[in-house]
């Protein structure tokens, strides 16, 4: 009586050992393996070759179109990424939004100028074209390295240590149930968690630590189990013992913004 | 150009470079979505979330592993993130085109490219158990690979194909006594 390897078998089955003689022997002689192995081969003719299924013409399109659509609706990929990068088109329409303003601004002004007797100011903007563009191409420039700024610093806003929703109320992050997370905020107050944070990996931890400090919490701490699937980082801070009344700040694990912070009732 | 370097570039905010990921890997984390989820319109939301997941982590890239590899590993995330979402919502109907009883799906089945009694059955077995036969059996990656993606060692992989196999041959009925 032999022990049935039925993993040898299934690894034969799939191509994968140097040494077949084991298993050629087993299949011969063990009716249990000669029937592993025809499970396996009968599953392996129907799952391999296949065609892989395309993408449509259109819904490459539509695929490209809606993914640029959420990029450019939301913010940036971090605040950091922001503040080093903001993606070309970004800044472009972020420099064309300036212009807008400023056109309109001049616009106002113009206007103003002609009601208050501002006549000088608003002679010198709406008589003279050039002057006038090339105000709005010097201001085009520096409000683009304004507005790359201001960009930046909007977003880092986002990522700062104000919460994005002050009153505390759950926001739609992302699409992401608030429940997702206020019902973890509920276990952990009520049975506040040991100081170590569990991570799947070194990686995770790595992560989780970069997505802090883009969300302008480095140094704080995690509580509760992180992983790779974790939607929501649960941040407190680390001067401190984590207890029921802590607050817990809710960062979103996928663009790293602070999306709410919870503070029990007193 | 390295896997490194074009994502350097989507870093940097090369709009051109994004599209040229996009192009190079769509149709790969479709077909993977679209073998785990079963359904196109869900796989084709998995595959736009994956995408926006890698633009967004993409300053996280290391280069360690290769591209291809980095982003199966997020279509494969975002795609148990989608049905985890939707067990919470509670159990949804199989998609028309699994329905036995329905005719008009024959399209939905040969862009499927799975003969639909397959396809239910993976997606009839436990979820990890399907995400590595599909990437071993269907998507014909090496078990060291998919050990990387799902970031589990090499036998964990095994034993999962070789448990799914066993359960899809069981739910198809090709287990010889």
């Amino acid at each position: 009586m032999h022990r049935h390897d039925l993993d040898l078998i299934a690894a034969y089955a799939s191509g994968d050992l140097d040494d077949e003689t084991r298993a050629q022997e087993l299949i011969a002689t063990c009716d249990v393996c000669r029937s592993e192995y025809s499970l396996h081969t009968a599953v392996l003719s129907e799952l391999t070759g296949l065609e892989q299924p395309l993408l449509t013409g259109a819904e490459k399109s539509s695929l490209h179109r809606d993914i640029w659509t959420e990029l450019r609706a939301g913010a940036p990929s971090s605040p950091a990424a922001a503040r080093r990068t903001a993606p070309l088109w970004y800044r472009w329409s972020a420099a064309a939004a300036g212009l807008f303003l400023v056109v309109g601004l001049l616009a106002v002004l113009t206007n103003r100028s002609a009601d208050n007797g501002f006549e000088s100011l608003g002679d010198d903007l709406t008589t003279n074209e050039p002057a006038a563009e090339d105000g709005a191409g010097r201001t085009s420039a520096d409000a683009q390295g304004e507005l790359d700024a201001g960009a930046v610093d909007t977003t880092a806003a986002a990522g700062s240590e104000e919460p994005l929703v002050p009153d505390g109320s759950p926001p739609s992050a992302g699409g992401e149930d608030a429940s997702t997370y206020l019902a973890s905020i509920e276990q952990f107050r009520e049975s506040p968690p040991a100081p170590i944070t569990s991570f799947s990996s070194a990686a995770v931890a790595e992560e989780a630590a970069d997505c802090l400090e883009d969300a302008g919490l480095e140094g704080q701490r995690t509580i509760g189990e992180v992983d790779d699937d974790t939607p929501y980082l649960l941040v407190v801070p680390d001067d401190m013992p984590f207890e029921a009344d802590s607050p817990i700040t809710v960062v979103d694990s996928a663009t790293c913004q602070v999306v709410h912070v919870d503070t029990p009732p007193e | 150009m390295t896997d490194s370097e074009l994502v350097a570039r989507v870093v940097e905010g090369d709009h051109e470079a994004f599209e040229t990921v996009m192009r190079a890997h769509e149709n790969r984390v479709f077909s993977v979505c679209l073998r785990i989820m079963g359904d196109r319109e869900r796989a084709l939301d998995a595959t736009q979330e994956t995408f926006l997941t890698v633009f967004r982590k993409a300053g996280q890239f290391k280069g360690e592993a290769a591209l291809g590899t980095w982003i199966y590993r997020i279509s494969v995330n975002t795609c148990y993130d989608q049905i985890r979402k939707a067990k919470r919502r509670g159990a949804e109907p199989l998609p028309d085109y699994l329905d036995p009883s329905d005719p008009a799906a024959e399209e939905e089945m040969e862009s499927a490219a799975i003969r639909p009694e397959i396809q239910r059955a993976l997606l009839d077995i436990p979820d990890e158990f399907r995400t590595a036969v599909v990437l071993c059996d269907i998507e014909g990656l090496a078990m060291a690979e998919v050990g990387r993606i799902l970031g589990v060692p090499v036998g964990t992989v095994k034993s999962r194909v070789f448990r799914g196999r066993r359960m899809l041959a069981n739910r198809l009925g090709n287990r010889t006594p």
